[in-house]
């Protein structure tokens, strides 16, 4: 999960863990609100692409 | 004057990989072999209930203001809510992949369209190049499921 709403009481963890330690490994010290907050590109895999078109 | 200050790298996009379980893309790739591209798809089913379940599996990534493309170089999350229910026209009934967690997501996203697709690397920390925009979600509102 990469969003969530911020009044819910109790919001969800989302996955975004990964991403900044990879980033940090590189440097670059991100929050997770600013990869909330960063553009979004999601990209599916040709397979995924394929099943989406045919149906 | 000159601006010799440097300026903090910062991330300017963030991709997310879509991915199915190998299982699946095996029997996809089977049936358009058979059938070839434009055979319908009956693999996939996420709207039915059913005792064979769909993992969708999402990698993230995120290029940077220096031009950098860092990877996590792994699956961030999976969405198992989805089910697959119908057997490839290949391989007879499915069957489920225990060895992947399933995690249930939620979120939503709009204004997205689809123009290609791209892979990435997961070994280890990555930086990786031709990530392709095809799925692009409205800026502030992010979610994947």
């Amino acid at each position: 999960m990469l969003g969530r709403d911020p009044e819910l009481h109790r919001p969800p963890r989302l996955s975004w863990g990964n991403l900044i330690k990879a980033l940090a490994e590189h440097g670059i010290q991100v929050t997770e609100d600013e990869l909330i907050n960063a553009p979004l590109t999601i990209d599916l895999h040709p397979e995924v692409q394929a099943e989406l078109k045919t149906r | 004057m000159t601006d010799t200050a440097e300026r903090p790298v910062t991330v300017e996009r963030v991709f997310a990989l879509v991915e199915l379980q190998d299982r699946v893309v095996r029997e996809i790739r089977d049936r358009a072999a058979l059938q070839g591209p434009d055979a319908p798809a009956t693999a996939l089913n996420t709207n039915q209930p059913g005792e064979d379940r769909l993992n969708i599996y999402v990698s993230l990534s995120a290029h940077t203001s220096d031009g950098q493309h860092i990877a996590t170089g792994t699956r961030d999350f999976v969405s198992g809510s989805a089910v697959r229910v119908t057997a490839s026209a290949v391989s007879g009934t499915a069957t489920a992949d225990p060895a992947q967690p399933t995690t249930k997501t939620s979120a939503s996203t709009s204004n997205a369209t689809i123009t290609s697709a791209s892979t990435t690397s997961r070994t280890g920390s990555t930086r990786c190049s031709g990530a392709t925009p095809s799925f692009t979600a409205r800026p502030g509102c992010r979610g994947a499921t």
